[in-house]
């Protein structure tokens, strides 16, 4: 007669599906008498029953044996029935178990208690088999609920670690490709921290076949994946122009244009771009839409601040002709500071901006490029604490002075008419970043773009034995004599590597070309700062006098593809002069013509 | 926080107020408040005298509204810029493709 009243609360189904008649149920209770009754009620609709006197053995009932439900009793000796609900859903934990409370149902108090408990639902005394075996239904629906979400919670936690994964992962490759081809990075100081996984911050560097060193700091709208993919494209543009001997003019021009073509309307760039002349005397800085730059010189009591004064890159269709960098004298100690926008806008607890002037005073107040680059990031550090940024924030210095100089400036002519000369010079640690010889290579072929007949190819075997033993005998004091046995030759390659990782010393490189009777002579001279060795002999077997041999195949081969060798001064300064002749080449150009 | 938008009867002058932030966040009501109007030849008016703050992704939206304007040969004014606002917009250089008043 109770069935009717029930039906209308559940699902519309059969009355019979009610009775599910599956899993364990507990029931803990301390009158023996109410036990019987409901064990024989659940056994009657098919479930198996285990029996708890009291809410202690109810607990350890659900260690020995996790049931699918629980009827608990409200008033027990030992432990009562919200105790015992209390512990037995807290070593659950995310386990879910129904539990019904049997209780009076007069007695708001309990109920409330009940709930607070950990309890899912309450049963009136005297029990009902109809209501329990409802209730039961509901909480096994209720329990099925629970295990999907905790399911669906558990997948939705590995997709997302999966994809944290694979985020990092690709982060970490784009990362390489963005930077792996950065140079001089012994100059820049580079804090960086990103809002999201990927940063659309990018910090460039590399260097001009003169020796002049190129940074580009770059701030995309926004920040993230969508803002680093922007990333990409300025990378390849600065350091194959760069690599070009192209100038700041003809670069910004260019990568406006690729952005420009490359990026939605609402993206851009903000950029630094600082060209520093390979001896140090010159900086050229272009800004546009990066907060100013400082450049500093404690020694001078000196600040200068660069602003902007450039639309950022990708906005305009086309650059104004004159982008408005500016050229600024350097002197030894001068530095560069620059921050991207997130660093300005970095808010502490209180919501107070890092703010331009707190640049500022640090800048004033350091000594170096050094100190200035660790004061900003402490102070950085503690301002923003472990709170993850709103936007990527990138701090840079540069140390103006170059540890590599160059004695002349490239001459700008293109004429042949005329003698014309290129040197660079570089020293320790740097001897293992510059590569001096694809530097000579390029200005060769910049003075003769249509040498033709190999000679380009021969100049540089010369140039790069010679370089080469400028660097292993002058520089790193390697005895060439060692490489006469196996194990010598072994041992030879060992010091080598050991060596290089302590560079002290400097190479110079110089080019002179000119033109002279029908020839094009380049003389080479490479001068290294060790302390050289008796050239007397090695000179005479250059010449073909005496009996001594020549060090290695190297120096023959240079002998061979030159006119002249010559060792200078305490045998630490080499010559060679390398000539051809231009009229070959004029009647060669003559043949082709029809 | 809001956007707020005014078009002229004639449909030929467009006031988009911002207030609060103009950050990221607003880029679907600050693109909702120019979406349906007509664009060239149409004066634009970007009110931000309530603006407490705007950062990068809030120029590009500005540039966004600069194309659907008319690009070139738009008509947009960005009014009522505090100092903060005004320095954000005078470091992109903002003042040779808008009016900023």
């Amino acid at each position: 007669m109770e069935e009717p009243a029930i039906a209308p609360k559940s699902r519309p189904t059969s009355p019979g599906e009610l009775i599910s008649g599956k899993g364990v149920v507990l029931v803990a209770d301390d009158d023996p008498h109410n036990r019987r009754l409901l064990r024989m009620m659940l056994l009657g609709a098919g479930y198996d029953v285990r029996e708890a006197a009291d809410g202690r053995a109810a607990l350890e009932a659900c260690r020995e044996e996790v049931p699918g439900l629980i009827l608990m009793d409200v008033m027990m000796p030992e432990m009562d029935g919200y105790q015992a609900t209390r512990r037995i859903k807290a070593e659950m934990g995310d386990h879910f178990i129904p539990v019904i409370f049997l209780t009076a149902l007069d007695d708001e108090d309990a109920l409330l208690r009940a709930i607070e408990s950990g309890g899912d639902d309450f049963l009136s005394k005297p029990l009902n088999l109809a209501i329990l075996k409802a209730k039961i239904h509901a909480m096994e629906r209720l329990r099925n609920l629970h295990a999907g979400l905790r399911n669906r919670n558990e997948a939705l936690l590995r997709a997302r670690a999966r994809q944290d994964w694979e985020e990092e992962t690709a982060e970490g490759l784009f990362s390489r490709a963005i930077t792996r081809r950065n140079r001089g990075l012994d100059r820049l100081q580079l804090y960086r921290r990103a809002a999201a996984t990927f940063s659309g911050d990018v910090v460039l560097s590399g260097y001009t076949p003169d020796g002049a060193l190129r940074v580009l700091v770059g701030d995309f709208t926004g920040h993230g994946l969508s803002a680093a993919i922007g990333t990409y494209p300025v990378s390849e543009t600065f350091h194959t122009l760069t690599q070009q001997g192209v100038d700041d003019q003809e670069l910004l021009h260019e990568l406006n244009h690729v952005l420009h073509d490359f990026l939605p309307a609402s993206m851009f760039m903000g950029a630094l771009l600082a060209t520093f002349s390979a001896d140090g005397r010159r900086v050229r800085l272009w800004n546009g839409g990066m907060p100013d730059a400082w450049l500093c010189n404690t020694g001078q009591d000196r600040v200068r601040r660069v602003q902007s004064r450039a639309m950022p890159l990708g906005i305009l269709d086309r650059l104004d002709p004159d982008t408005g960098a500016r050229c600024y004298e350097l002197d030894d100690g001068d530095w560069l500071t620059l921050v991207s926008d997130g660093v300005l806008e970095a808010t502490d607890i209180a919501g107070t901006a890092f703010g331009e002037a707190t640049v500022f005073r640090h800048c004033q107040a350091s000594e170096s490029a050094g100190t200035v680059f660790d004061s900003i990031r402490e102070a950085l550090d503690v301002h923003c604490g472990d709170q993850t940024p709103a936007d990527d924030m990138t701090l840079v210095t540069i140390d103006c002075s170059p540890a590599v100089v160059t004695e002349s400036g490239r001459p700008q002519s293109r004429e042949r008419r005329g003698t014309l000369r290129w040197s660079l010079e570089a020293s320790d640690q740097r001897l293992a970043e510059v590569d001096l010889v694809g530097a000579a290579r390029t200005q060769l072929l910049e003075w003769l773009p249509d040498m033709g007949g190999g000679h380009a190819e021969a100049l540089q075997t010369v140039i790069a034995e010679l370089c080469n033993n400028a660097f292993e005998h002058g520089v790193l004091r390697l005895d060439s004599g060692m490489k006469a046995t196996v194990e010598g030759f072994e041992q030879y390659y060992r010091q080598r590597s050991e060596a290089l990782r302590d560079i002290r010393g400097r190479i110079g490189i110089s080019l002179r070309y000119r033109p002279l009777d029908g020839q094009n002579c380049i003389r080479i001279r490479v001068r290294d700062s060790g302390p050289g060795f008796d050239h007397h002999q090695v000179q005479d077997a250059l010449e073909g006098r005496g009996d001594r041999r020549l060090w290695g195949r190297g120096l023959t081969l240079v002998r061979q593809l030159c006119a002249q060798v010559r060792y200078l001064g305490s045998g630490n300064l080499v010559e060679a002069d390398y000539r051809w002749n231009t009229v070959h080449d004029a009647n060669r150009r003559g043949g082709k013509a029809p | 926080m809001s956007i707020e938008q005014h078009t002229s009867d004639d449909g030929k002058e467009v006031r988009i107020r911002v207030k609060g932030r103009f950050d990221f966040e607003q880029h679907q009501d600050f693109r909702a408040a120019y979406r349906d109007t007509a664009g060239a030849g149409v004066r634009y008016t970007v009110d931000l005298s309530q603006t407490e703050y705007m950062d990068s992704s809030a120029l590009g939206m500005l540039l966004l509204l600069r194309e659907h304007a008319g690009g070139e040969f738009s008509d947009v004014t960005i009014s009522g810029t505090s100092e903060g606002v005004r320095k954000v917009l005078d470091i992109a250089n903002f003042g040779r493709l808008f009016r900023i008043q």
